[in-house]
């Protein structure tokens, strides 16, 4: 089949997005068919919102039998076989407008704004053959602000086999970006509260100077020198699977994610477990309290007493692990399952 | 810096357009800078439909980027305010090919409007361009012939030239480069079938459609050439088309009017081969002087039988043109090196 | 929301009125409404409705731009009077809103202003209106005034400066949806309950009287068929002598003459009243029998005068055109435009011969006045147009982005209609 997967991007920008997309090509590539990438620009200024979606309604992909789109606009592309793999919606008009995330007022100019885009993305979700989600949480808000239902279909990692699990030494890690609301600050507090063998590493990049100061600042506060390691800097592939492979367990507490995320599915594919806490959304999809890791509160001193529990109860880490790899089976996180659903 | 490079798209093609902005993506990496390709797909069939695309390019919103190289009709109407255009292509079935009657816009009334407005269109991206390049004299000529645009020709660049060595000569004439009508692929087997003597040429490149295939491959049987001709019809691995060029005696190409350099000529003079031709095969005759880089001939299968022979008879002179067309290559100082430095200035 | 409204608010204007009570209930709903009175500058003197709410002169250009500019919404009264709505012109074309139509036939609205803009306006006719009959124009614009030929009425050059239209029937509403490029929304024109309602004294005539009264009321002019109606009770003696015609209202000398010429011949009785005070028109329409609103031409989308008849109670004739086709048959009696005065006897003879059951009438009519021409649902369509011209605005936006392309480019009309420009972007209509 000819099979073209579109989705918006941001020049120079490498979210999940990315990933997802380009490890479909690779896998529908494997599987015998031709793809097209087709990567189009977009920017969530409110004023240019409509005449960015008029340009995506222009595009033509007729040549393709299957069209798969992901990032918002890309769902406004005619096509007549049209499947999504509905990520997020444009949040701010969304389930962020009543947040301090929304990034602009709420006034009478930018309700309408947001009641005509949420009549015209229902109308363009409406015209797909199937839209697929990547997660229980974004199939939830498909249906509560678009009436429309959705299949969830999580997006797995491309050679899953790469992770492995070697031994569980005294480090528990995070590997992904420093942002605020990935929230490495709050286990750096955790670390007041947990016993003198066990470590924090955490590893990637960051792109507010001001939170990675931040988070120094912290350490040094509490006199955490010792126990918390800081890399600010990009972590490679390998790099990432040794780490995973001999920590006790990894730590993943985003605000309120829309998906599991890759750390959490990278942890749960090296067999250990995963510290979450319970307003890291999407996670929970993966990690459940108790059985393939602990889900606590978004406070330091729950933190850090279930990390000591991680690093005392070895044996009890060691089956959660086992039982987040078994959850990645059960949930069906697989290319085979993600190629099956979308081209039948 | 962050460089946006940005082309047309023609969903599951792939042809020397897209391999030019890969290889400038590498090549401004190369240099230091953070380089992506923006793809674009552009319907131009039916052709009242060429307006939504010109609008739709127009539409869409650049965030995140520092300066932008725009290869094609319509790309370069993407608005930014640091836009280069590397002119590969205008659409010239509004300009050029109109005027011979081979276009998709109809010589009606709207016809001729709809012409107008991709002209009106054209003029506001070249005026709000910072620079503008051609890729040849040709595309040069025209902008300046139809819209009154002054241009600095930049040759593209062989890419990867360093599997170009050149070295000991097999006994044959590589003639490279897609197969089809234009490319005239036949006139080279009628010419073959004239030579006084048994020149053997390598015919390889990807037919464009099964039917270009099958025409050369019936031609071949009809005049009876299979021992002295090998066909190898299909999209060669660079390396092995390094191979076939870096082994022959000289180098073939005769398409007709063809616009630009040609790569097949311009990889033949990196690999120091003799360039044989034809005085109708356009913008290539820059490369090849008659008796220096190589030979020209009339186009018919008499004259380019003579030059075949000459070739052939004298290796002497066939080294020695291939010499001389790769310093006269060189002298151009046609590189990557060169081209990023303009286009990103 | 900061709603910035132009009207006219002298008390002439019967716009004006509808303009108070609307202001009132918007106001009462939590919303900050700030009026822009749009009569002639020599108009400012006269006796105006008393408006709950800050009112500006619209020739104070600055400060209604700034209120403009600071607001959320516009809402533009418009009639087909260039007295009363200049000011609403001055600022339509520069600042798009939503449009409350009274009329669609605009011609007088258009002439006024095509005084001072005469090229322009010759420009809207070329545009609007490409076939050549008005290339003389504004010199023959008595000629383009008179002509009442739906093709022209100009409904078009208003609607399409909006962002929204509410209009009161849809009889006429192919032009303003053709060239409304906004949202459109019909709601019938409020009756509009003041304190010294009639309904309070109106009742069926208990008093018998020698001679039953027909009534005709408003601005007496040649649409509202008064010859025909004279003609009618002229030719049939029963008529002649059982039927007294009342015509109440301002009547030029020569339509007076006319009529009275008219009359005299037939030898009926009619009885012209000229202008009345509010009182002694209460009084007049308390004691009608029977009220003629026979219109046509018919160039407004609703009629006041024929909802506030209809809440009187009294037996109604109209004609069977426009938005008057729209009442129920089993209400109002419809008069064919083509067998008028025979249709029009035909109601008068049922009504002196007491065929016409005026209590179950008058009812059925106050009913449904209350029921279908609320103040309180009008004000609702409009809440609900606002909300959507506040979606379709964002739209608009970009589609005028296009619009200036199409324009730079000099791209035809034709080939944007036949590709898949348009066929894309349909998702996009409201």
């Amino acid at each position: 089949m000819k099979i073209a997967i579109c989705s918006s991007f941001i020049p120079f920008i490498n979210g999940g997005a990315r990933n997802i997309v380009d490890w479909l090509k690779c896998i529908l590539e494997e599987y015998g068919h031709r793809v097209e990438v087709i990567y189009l620009p977009q920017a969530d200024s409110p004023e240019l919102l409509f005449q960015q979606m008029f340009a995506y309604r222009w595009i033509d992909v007729d040549s393709a039998d299957l069209l798969i789109c992901l990032r918002p606009q890309a769902h406004l592309i005619p096509h007549e076989n049209k499947k999504l793999w509905f990520i997020h919606h444009i949040r701010a008009f969304y389930d962020l407008w009543d947040s301090p995330y929304r990034g602009f007022p709420d006034d009478f100019n930018h309700k309408g704004i947001r009641d005509a885009l949420i009549s015209i993305d229902t109308k363009a979700l409406n015209e797909s053959k199937k839209i697929f989600t990547n997660s229980k949480i974004v199939s939830n808000r498909l249906k509560e602000y678009n009436k429309i239902n959705s299949e969830v279909l999580y997006p797995p990692l491309i050679n899953p086999e790469r992770f492995f699990c070697k031994s569980f030494n005294n480090e528990i890690v995070n590997v992904c970006r420093m942002e605020h609301h990935k929230r490495q600050h709050l286990l750096i507090e955790a670390m007041k509260y947990t016993i003198s063998p066990i470590k924090l590493r955490l590893c990637g990049v960051s792109s507010n100077q001001q939170y990675y100061n931040d988070l120094l600042g912290i350490v040094k506060t509490n006199n955490l020198e010792d126990k918390v390691i800081l890399e600010n800097r990009w972590i490679s592939d390998l790099e990432k699977v040794e780490l995973l492979s001999t920590c006790f367990a990894a730590a993943y507490l985003p605000l309120d994610e829309d998906s599991y995320g890759y750390p959490s599915l990278e942890a749960a594919h090296s067999i250990k477990p995963v510290l979450t806490t319970s307003d890291s959304g999407g996670v929970l999809e993966l990690i459940e309290d108790g059985i393939s890791g602990y889900v606590t509160e978004p406070d330091p001193k729950a933190l850090g007493e279930k990390i000591n529990e991680l690093f005392i109860n070895k044996n009890k880490t060691m089956r959660m692990g086992e039982n987040a790899l078994n959850k990645i089976t059960s949930l069906n996180i697989s290319w085979d399952h993600v190629v099956n659903r979308l081209l039948t | 810096m962050k460089v946006l490079v940005i082309n047309n798209m023609a969903p599951f093609v792939w042809g020397g357009a897209e391999e030019l902005a890969e290889n400038l993506k590498q090549n401004l990496i190369i240099h230091g800078h953070e380089a992506e390709i923006l793809r674009i797909p552009f319907k131009y069939e039916p052709a009242n439909d060429i307006i939504s695309q010109m609008m739709m390019v127009r539409a869409f919103e650049l965030t995140n980027v520092d300066h932008v190289i725009a290869l094609k009709f319509p790309v370069y109407l993407i608005r930014h305010p640091k836009k280069t255009i590397w002119l590969l292509h205008q659409y010239r079935q509004a300009y050029d090919l109109f005027d011979v009657g081979l276009s998709n816009i109809p010589n009606s009334d709207n016809g001729l409007k709809l012409k107008k407005s991709i002209k009106n269109a054209d003029n506001e991206a070249f005026i709000e361009s910072r620079a503008i390049y051609t890729n040849s004299k040709v595309t040069q000529d025209r902008l300046f012939k139809y819209n009154n645009i002054k241009s600095t020709v930049l040759l593209p660049p062989v890419n990867n030239p360093e599997i170009f060595t050149g070295g000991i000569m097999d006994d044959y004439i590589f003639a490279g480069g897609r197969i089809n009508g234009m490319k005239r692929q036949c006139l080279l087997l009628e010419a073959l079938s004239k030579t006084k003597k048994r020149v053997k040429m390598i015919i390889a490149g990807p037919p464009d459609s099964d039917a270009d295939r099958n025409t050369l491959i019936l031609l071949l049987e009809k005049l009876n050439l299979k021992d002295r001709v090998k066909l190898d019809l299909r999209f060669l691995p660079r390396q092995e088309y390094a191979n076939y060029l870096n082994k022959s005696l000289a180098s073939i190409y005769i398409p007709l009017d063809e616009d630009s350099l040609g790569y097949v000529m311009m990889e033949s003079a990196t690999a120091g081969k003799a360039l044989l031709t034809t005085s109708d095969s356009g913008g290539l005759l820059h490369l090849v002087k008659h008796k220096e880089t190589g030979l020209i001939s009339e186009p018919n299968a008499e004259s380019i039988a003579e030059i075949l022979d000459v070739i052939w008879e004298d290796k002497k002179k066939a080294l020695l043109y291939g010499e001389q067309a790769r310093e006269y290559w060189n002298s151009l100082n046609i590189t990557w090196n060169n081209v990023i430095k303009v286009l990103v200035k | 929301m900061r709603i910035v409204f132009f009207t006219p608010i002298v008390q002439s204007s019967a716009i004006a009125k509808y303009s108070l009570y609307l202001v009132d209930e918007l106001i009462k709903k939590g919303h900050d409404v700030i009026v822009i009175r749009t009569e002639l500058e020599e108009y400012f003197q006269k006796p105006t409705y008393k408006f709950n709410t800050l009112w500006i002169d619209w020739n104070k250009k600055f400060i209604v731009e700034d209120k403009i500019v600071n607001s959320d919404i516009l809402i533009y009264q418009i009639g087909d009077c260039y007295l009363y709505h200049k000011g609403a012109l001055e600022y339509l074309k520069k600042y798009r809103g939503i449009i409350i139509l009274h009329d669609y036939y605009l011609k007088n609205l258009f002439n006024g202003w095509a005084l001072e803009n005469q090229k322009e306006s010759l420009e809207i006719l070329k545009f609007f209106y490409s076939d050549k009959e008005h290339q003389d124009y504004p010199s023959d614009s008595t000629k383009f005034k008179d002509d009442y030929s739906e093709q022209h009425y100009l409904t078009e050059w208003i609607c399409s400066m909006s962002l929204g239209v509410l209009t009161h029937s849809s009889q006429l509403i192919q032009k303003v949806l053709d060239s409304a490029p906004g949202p459109v929304v019909v709601s019938k024109l409020p009756y509009l309950m003041n304190e010294g309602s009639i309904s309070n004294n109106i009742s069926i005539n208990k008093i018998e009287k020698s001679k039953l009264d027909l009534l005709t009321f408003g601005n007496i002019n040649i649409n509202k068929r008064v010859k025909s109606v004279i003609s009618a009770i002229g030719k049939n003696y029963k008529l002649k002598n059982n039927i007294r015609y009342h015509l109440a209202g301002e009547i030029t000398s020569n339509i007076k003459e006319e009529v009275l010429c008219l009359a005299k011949q037939y030898n009926i009785d009619l009885v012209i009243h000229g202008y009345l005070d509010d009182e002694s028109l209460i009084k007049l329409k308390c004691e009608a029998d029977a009220i003629s609103c026979l219109r046509f031409p018919v160039l407004e989308a609703a009629s006041a005068t024929v909802i506030e008849s209809m809440f009187l109670g009294k037996p109604i004739i109209v004609t069977d055109h426009g938005h008057y086709s729209e009442l129920p048959d089993d209400l109002v009696f419809k008069i064919s435009i083509n067998n008028e005065v025979d249709d029009i006897e035909n109601f008068l003879l049922m009504l002196i011969q007491k065929k016409i059951n005026a209590q179950i009438i008058c009812n059925k009519l106050r009913e449904y006045v209350l029921y279908n021409h609320s103040l309180s649902n009008y004000v609702e369509d409009i809440f609900l147009l606002i909300d959507l011209v506040n979606q379709s605005k964002s739209i608009f936006k970009s589609v005028s982005y296009f619009n200036m392309l199409i324009y730079r480019w000099e791209v035809p009309p034709e080939l944007i209609k036949d590709s898949h420009f348009i066929s894309k972007i349909k998702i996009f209509n409201n």
